[in-house]
């Protein structure tokens, strides 16, 4: 992913004890050039899309979260899902997005 | 890949129809060999209650060598643990059983919701713990950063201290430590299978017992009680009162963040939907707003009647881990009637028709 590259994350928290789907994203133009940095390469550390779309993954218990993170980049478009607990190479990325601005709710 | 429960949950009974308390008689006054019989039979059973059964019935078959251990005494036997920010469990213990409180306003919560979901279980129903076995709790306290949930993970509770522009700390309800504490006791007796309806009836079990947890606490009536889950959560500024209500499913808030509640109370509105495990803490509104008819029906204490009712239902051998809100339904409908008479079973109907579920 080049330096300059436009990068874009959406994540779709779901599940959890609220049970509600709260949505939080970045984008790298809104970002000082740090942490644009930070998030190319936490984007490109994922791992590899799915080839044809998942649906989303299952909770690992009552309660628990799961995590559709929607990646629109160049070089990289796609929806990868994740649960609780995360796998190593999600876990920054999805921090960091827990801690994003709040979009407005679907529907 | 089948999202079918009955693809994923396990066979809950013994492939045969015997009940456990037949087998029981059986292990006690049978033949050498009728008692092995009904030994391996129970033993097919994975569910935590017939392995006590089990248990217990070989401690009769098989006379004691030793003599048994002093029961200790039944009490909550509290851990509140601080994880200081990180997601690492159960983190450093910062209070224990009998401990003065401290200067931490969430691991007094946290001390004092689990003392009020041990009293209530223990002196309503006789349960001892999670696990009717005396199982210590364990609460973990500031678990990650900003985090917006509290869960029960199979051996311990699990507390953030919420984002705090959408939610506060998730130890400020009573129900909502009440509600995941009832995770723990569904998985022990029913183990209800996460996804779809009997996902639902799942989350709908533990807002009805994390709501007569704090019913219980404030010592008030059906008729009385708020029937709100999660009151308090919600941080300044957002538009609600709480995450759920079982009183009038679908209006506990309408926020440009968090969306409109969208409970259904009836069948004819039940959400079809991939996320949140098949809608399980939306779908959740229409055996919370049954439990609601019943209790408000019955009136006074809702723990004496339609929470026993519910309670014995979980405990039941006939519950699948698949069940239906049908299925459920008619198991408290015949618990009702053992319990209470065919008045109370006439009340529980009714109290499931008005929801759309026909029994
Ligand atoms: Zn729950």
């Amino acid at each position: 992913m080049s330096d300059r590259e436009r990068v874009r994350v959406v994540l779709e928290r779901s599940g959890g004890f609220a049970g509600r789907t709260i949505r939080r994203g970045l984008d790298t133009d809104d970002l000082p050039d740090a942490e644009a940095e930070a998030l190319r390469a936490l984007v490109g550390a994922l791992p590899a899309a799915p080839a044809h779309a998942a649906g989303p993954a299952k909770a690992a218990g009552p309660d628990r979260f799961t995590y559709a993170v929607a990646v629109d980049a160049a070089g990289h478009q796609g929806v990868h899902h994740f649960a609780d607990p995360l796998p190593e190479a999600a876990k920054s990325l999805i921090q960091l997005l827990s801690k994003a601005p709040l979009l407005p709710a679907h529907g | 890949m089948s999202l079918e429960p009955r693809s994923t949950a396990p066979a809950r009974h013994a492939p045969c129809a015997v009940p456990p308390n037949v087998l029981e008689r059986i292990i006690r006054n049978g033949t050498t060999e009728q008692r092995d019989w009904a030994l391996s039979t129970l033993s097919l059973d994975a569910t935590a209650r017939l392995t006590r059964t089990h248990n217990a019935a070989v401690a009769l078959a098989r006379p004691r060598r030793r003599p048994a251990p002093a029961p200790a005494a039944i009490g909550p036997r509290r851990t509140i643990a601080d994880a200081e920010g990180r997601e690492i469990l159960p983190g450093v213990t910062v209070r224990t059983e009998g401990a003065a409180a401290v200067e931490d306003v969430a691991v007094n919560e946290a001390y004092d919701g689990l003392g009020a979901t041990f009293d209530f279980f223990w002196s309503t129903y006789a349960r001892n713990s999670i696990d009717d076995e005396g199982l210590p709790l364990l609460a973990t306290v500031h678990y990650g950063d900003h985090y917006d949930n509290a869960f029960w993970d199979g051996q311990q509770m699990v507390f953030g201290d919420g984002d705090g522009e959408l939610f506060n700390r998730f130890t400020v309800s009573l129900d909502i430590i009440g509600h995941e504490l009832a995770h723990g006791v569904t998985e022990d007796e029913a183990g209800l299978a996460y996804l779809n309806q009997p996902g639902a009836l799942n989350e709908s079990v533990s807002d009805v017992f994390g709501s007569l947890v704090k019913q219980h606490k404030l010592d008030q009536k059906a008729e009385d009680a708020d029937w709100l889950i999660g009151g308090g959560l919600l941080a300044p500024g957002v538009q609600g009162v709480a995450l759920r209500s079982m009183k009038a499913p679908g209006t506990a808030f309408d926020d440009p963040v968090l969306g409109k509640d969208d409970q259904p109370d009836h069948m004819s509105r039940y959400v079809y939907t991939s996320a949140d495990n098949g809608g399980v803490h939306i779908n959740s509104g229409i055996p919370n707003k049954a439990f609601y008819n019943v209790a408000t029906a019955f009136g006074g204490h809702a723990w004496e009647k339609a929470g026993k009712i519910w309670y014995e239902t979980l405990r039941s051998p006939v519950l699948r881990t698949n069940a239906s809100f049908r299925s459920f339904a008619s198991i408290t409908v015949t618990q009702a009637r053992t319990l209470f008479g065919s008045d109370g079973a006439k009340t529980v109907q009714e109290g499931w028709r008005a929801v759309g579920v026909r029994v």
